[in-house]
């Protein structure tokens, strides 16, 4: 009688250790891939807020420089190509191609001394410097997020569980896109 | 019971306890490390981010450093920001004026409950307006202190954040639960019955404060109160022990001659060791002298 009761007391001590082995790697996935779907959504809360200062800043150069027609265009192309823009690659591509275009919009009050000299100008070129610098960060927790991510995701036990409940096997890092990591506010 | 004063004692220890890291320690909200402003000076721009933090609890910091020895200014302005914690914890209103004297660069580090009372533009205009040229004729005083003043009045022409966040509060009063289930433990401990009345004695106004209270500062201080005067009861609850148990042991003496120890419940009759109390004050004590606010890389940079 005595003997059963102590098999049973095993019993359920091995089993209470395999449900908490259990729970801490489901749960310690679960909480890695939340991090990484949060920064994500930063970089993209940065990246929006980018995007907000474009039509400000593209009314104030036309002000000044109203016959650089194919760079306005461009500039549209570039953000709806963002706003179709779906997976971390293509809003990699997407985000590039705006950095691309706002540091040649920069570029472009070079030839114009009045617009240069503008208040609205120079604060422009604040908020899109703090931009940029905010991209730059959260692209790195970004990046950090992603990579506990992975290193755990694809050492052994937990891989076992990214099998069998279906997680990402391998987290996508946002790289950084040319121009975008030289804040626009530089001397030229 | 000495296993449990060993136990917490060595959990308080080891409590305080910070990984080290490569980050100059801040001092105060100024912090000269390139011995450019002279004592006076640095105590006006002290009292001044002090009247500034008293008035609005924001915390404006500076740090001037020689050299950023190759580092990024932006990345390097972040490090120290959310290292220190500037600015308070859930508010996460801090200013960083970082300045870096050979590389002739500074930036103005806003955390993110300051964001939108500092946009970037008015960061970058104070740069520019006040700071810039200032350093350029070498009155790196003079800059700083009227950057201070222009943020502060801004700051306060704004309504003030909110208080603290929900979680914060929660956790707070676990905590203060389990600190006075300690302390009831304790006085249970020393004095029985009598310990627990003599505790609730005290604490049962600080409570009706609390809850009777009619704003944010009012129930802050009420809860501050909690945290701290019920440990002092006990404390002097745990001095005053050994004297009215010495008073009670020598008149039950001359009553019962020699047997009242049979009337003494055992758990007095050995002397309780009281190291553990100098240990414990010390939970809940804060490292620096800044809140531990953070920040997402908000400002300006700029150079003269």
């Amino acid at each position: 009688m005595k003997k059963g009761y102590i098999v049973f007391l095993v019993a359920v001590a091995i089993l209470f250790s395999a449900y908490q082995a259990f729970k801490f790697q489901y749960n310690r996935l679960v909480l890695l891939d939340q991090k990484v779907q949060e920064s994500w959504s930063q970089i993209e809360n940065v990246l929006q807020r980018r995007n907000d200062l474009i039509p400000n800043l593209v009314e104030t150069v036309k002000g000044y420089a109203k016959h650089e027609k194919e760079l306005f265009l461009e500039v549209t192309e570039a953000r709806s190509r963002w706003a179709g823009a779906k997976t971390v690659k293509e809003k990699e591509a997407a985000a590039g191609g705006i950095s691309g275009v706002l540091s040649r919009l920069l570029l472009v009050a070079e030839n114009y001394p009045e617009l240069k000299a503008s208040g609205n100008f120079l604060s422009l070129q604040d908020e899109l410097a703090g931009a940029e610098n905010r991209i730059a960060v959260e692209r790195k927790r970004y990046n950090e997020s992603v990579n506990g991510y992975n290193s755990i995701a694809k050492s052994f036990p937990a891989i076992l569980f990214v099998r069998l409940f279906k997680f990402d096997g391998e987290k996508e890092y946002f790289q950084s896109v040319e121009g975008s990591s030289i804040p626009p506010a530089v001397q030229f | 019971m000495r296993k449990f004063f060993v136990l917490t004692l060595i959990l308080f220890s080891v409590l305080p306890c910070r990984p080290q890291n490569a980050l100059p320690k801040p001092d105060g909200f100024i912090n000269d490390y390139a011995n450019t402003l002279a004592p006076d000076e640095k105590e006006a721009l002290e009292s001044l981010a002090a009247s500034i933090e008293k008035e609005t609890s924001a915390e404006i910091s500076t740090a001037i450093i020689n050299s950023l020895e190759g580092k990024n200014l932006e990345d390097y302005a972040l490090e120290i920001f959310n290292g220190w914690g500037v600015g308070k914890k859930g508010k996460d209103n801090g200013v960083l004026i970082l300045v870096s004297i050979s590389d002739r660069q500074m930036r103005i580090e806003v955390g993110y409950g300051l964001e939108s009372v500092l946009p970037d533009a008015v960061c970058g205009r104070i740069i520019r307006n006040v700071m810039a040229p200032q350093f350029r004729e070498g009155n790196y005083y003079r800059g700083i202190y009227e950057a201070i003043t222009a943020m502060g009045e801004t700051i306060k022409g704004e309504p003030p954040a909110s208080a603290t966040s929900n979680t914060d509060s929660i956790k707070f009063i676990g905590f203060l639960a389990v600190w006075h289930a300690f302390l009831i433990l304790f006085s249970f401990l020393l004095f029985h019955i009598a310990g627990v009345i003599i505790y609730f004695a005290a604490v049962t106004p600080l409570v009706l404060t609390a809850l009777a209270s009619e704003n944010g500062s009012q129930y802050q201080a009420a809860m501050g109160l909690l945290a701290v005067v019920p440990f002092f009861i006990v404390f002097f609850m745990g001095m005053a022990a050994p004297f009215i148990f010495g008073i009670l042991s020598w008149r039950l003496k001359k009553k019962y001659k020699k047997s009242w120890k049979e009337h003494i419940p055992s758990y007095l009759k050995k002397p309780m060791s009281r190291s553990g109390f100098s240990g414990s004050s010390r939970g809940g004590g804060r490292g620096g002298s800044f809140g531990g606010g953070s920040s997402g890389g908000g400002g300006a940079s700029g150079s003269w």
